[in-house]
């Protein structure tokens, strides 16, 4: 599990360095332009950190035992099976779904009482984790 | 860190016992951990005790009862929404994830040698105890009411016998007969639920043609929780049906006569059909032979971990605690169940600690998919339990709202009984 973990969080490190890489590339490839382009980079980075609440948390990687501790509080709900009986099921999904998710509840761009109210207590670092241990549950 | 207040006598005997022999040193194979109590806080700690200690703790679970009710949800029983099989529940597969069940009453305790008596003379050592006992009556609490007078005044606070008696009684009562109810004072179990079962029972008594009936509530408090959503709730789908009247307006409960099914208060008489008394409460008795309670009769406990102040070496979960500014819940005691699992691992294992938090909600049935709810996040403080985030349903909310919330409670059952007992 813990593989399978780590192969899957490497590969969301890749895309995010891969979209980096390129970006860099084109700045290089323009000299005249480069510290200009270099200066847009940084302020759309910033803009984009802003508008998009949850780059931190995806930037982390989760502490799998904090994610395990932290989500026997979402199990009393949501059924470790991934059984959905009225109340959806969490486990198996790509962490950054899974993130992104969290973050709608917390910045109240997604309405729910009980998941406004548990996302208000999470930081970064607690959902990054969250998200790390979930994926390692396999509905069944 | 809470200040541990032992008595000095009990403190010494427990500081030469832990000295002359350390845990790990006693333990010669696995540590033993046993649990008293398979509800929801008993029943959950030792499941993920066994599962998350990957067999490096010896978990033993100790309850009466081979199958185990739950009070949460029993009310919707009496109001036609459940049947009574779906509210039971075993132990099988609790034991196939690793716990030892043994179904027996704990009866005695011996916190320096750390043994606990079976009602049946057996033994079991153990290195920690964790308490989850519930709830006990206190039968005085109400003048002319008794164990033997909970056969005709059913409680149905402790889900079983007594809330099929009440369920049957309330069958019987014909158009124009009244219920009465006596509601607890604070602190007790479910702090919804005297209120949830008004609301079963008035829609029993609507729905059967039966609106000539009346539910008295004389509370021994002068309010209660969700009362506004409550009260919206009887005005709109039970209107004239209930009549609540809180301990300002009766004033005391005099006395409680289940033969004529009479309770005199300073307010006047009301007379019931049927009665339903709920009494004031205190933590399982069970406690008390350990120890562990207070003058009050509830164990207080470290907010950081729910280890009792009293017994380095016990943990209480659930109604039994004084778990600060949580209620008492099924749902809190799954959640501090939690926490204490953690920290016995951490204790007993060397498994990593982390921060204490807990968390709460309890969903009630006003009527046909007209549910509500409140809930809360705590964290530990010095003092205590602290709510640090909450909600509570809106009164006005549409119907659509409700029936989620409605639905959602019955997602939230068949969870917390597949995190209690296993999937």
């Amino acid at each position: 599990v813990h593989d399978r973990l780590r192969a899957r969080a490497g590969r969301d490190r890749d895309a995010r360095d891969g979209a980096g890489r390129d970006a860099r590339g084109r700045g290089r490839r323009d000299g005249r332009h480069r510290l200009t382009a270099a200066a847009i980079l940084l302020v759309l980075a910033a803009g984009a950190a802003e508008a998009d609440p949850a780059s931190v948390a995806l930037s982390l990687q989760g502490d799998l035992a904090y994610g395990e501790y932290l989500a026997t509080e979402c199990l009393t709900c949501h059924q470790a099976s991934g059984k959905a009986e009225g109340i959806p099921a969490i486990v198996g999904w790509e962490p950054e779904f899974l993130i992104r998710t969290l973050f709608e509840y917390k910045t109240g761009a997604r309405d729910h009482q009980v998941m406004r109210m548990a996302t208000s207590v999470l930081g970064d670092i607690e959902i990054a984790s969250l998200a790390v241990y979930l994926a390692t549950l396999e509905p069944h | 860190m809470t200040t541990f207040t032992i008595n000095r006598r009990r403190f010494a005997a427990l500081g030469a016992a832990a000295l002359a022999a350390p845990t790990i040193a006693r333990a010669q194979t696995r540590p033993k951990v046993v649990v008293i109590g398979g509800g929801a806080g008993g029943a959950t700690c030792a499941r993920y005790l066994a599962k998350d200690s990957g067999g490096q703790i010896d978990v033993t679970l100790v309850e009466t009862n081979p199958i185990y009710a739950t009070c949460f949800f029993s009310n919707l029983y009496i109001g036609g929404f459940h049947d009574w099989e779906g509210l039971n529940h075993g132990y099988e597969k609790l034991s196939g994830a690793g716990v030892r069940v043994v179904i027996a009453t704990a009866t005695g305790i011996d916190p320096v040698k750390r043994v606990v008596t079976l009602g049946d003379g057996k033994t079991l050592d153990y290195d920690r105890l964790v308490l989850s006992p519930g709830i006990d009556m206190i039968w005085d609490s109400v003048p002319g009411y008794s164990e033997a007078a909970a056969e005709i005044a059913p409680h149905a606070y402790k889900a079983g016998p007594q809330t099929r008696l009440l369920k049957a009684k309330l069958d019987a009562v014909e158009d124009g007969q009244n219920v009465v109810m006596i509601a607890p004072p604070n602190p007790y179990r479910c702090p919804p639920g005297p209120y949830e079962r008004v609301s079963m029972i008035a829609h029993q008594l609507k729905s059967t043609g039966r609106t000539k009936s009346k539910i008295f509530v004389l509370d021994r408090k002068d309010r209660f929780s969700k009362q506004a959503l409550f009260q919206e709730g009887w005005d709109k789908h039970y209107p004239g049906m209930v009549e609540w009247y809180g301990s300002d307006i009766i004033g005391e409960i005099e006395n409680v006569d289940p033969a004529t099914g009479t309770v005199t208060t300073g307010f006047g008489d009301y007379q019931g059909a049927l009665v339903n008394v709920i009494p004031a409460q205190r933590a399982g008795v069970i406690a008390q032979i350990a120890g562990v309670t207070n003058e009050a009769g509830w164990a207080p406990v470290d907010p950081n971990s729910m280890r009792s102040t009293i017994d380095w070496n016990v943990f209480v979960l659930g109604d039994a605690s004084i778990a600060g500014d949580m209620p008492k819940s099924g749902f809190s005691a799954n959640s501090q169940a939690k926490v204490a699992a953690m920290t016995l691992r951490h204790d007993l294992t060397g498994a990593r600690a982390f921060p204490a938090r807990y968390a709460n909600t309890c969903w009630s049935l006003i009527a046909p998919e007209d549910g509500v709810k409140i809930g809360a996040q705590y964290q530990p403080t010095e003092e205590k339990i602290a709510s640090v985030s909450s909600f509570v349903s809106e009164t006005g909310e549409d119907a659509a709202t409700r029936k989620q919330t409605y639905e959602e409670s019955l997602g939230w059952y068949a969870g917390i009984v597949a995190d209690m007992f296993g999937a």
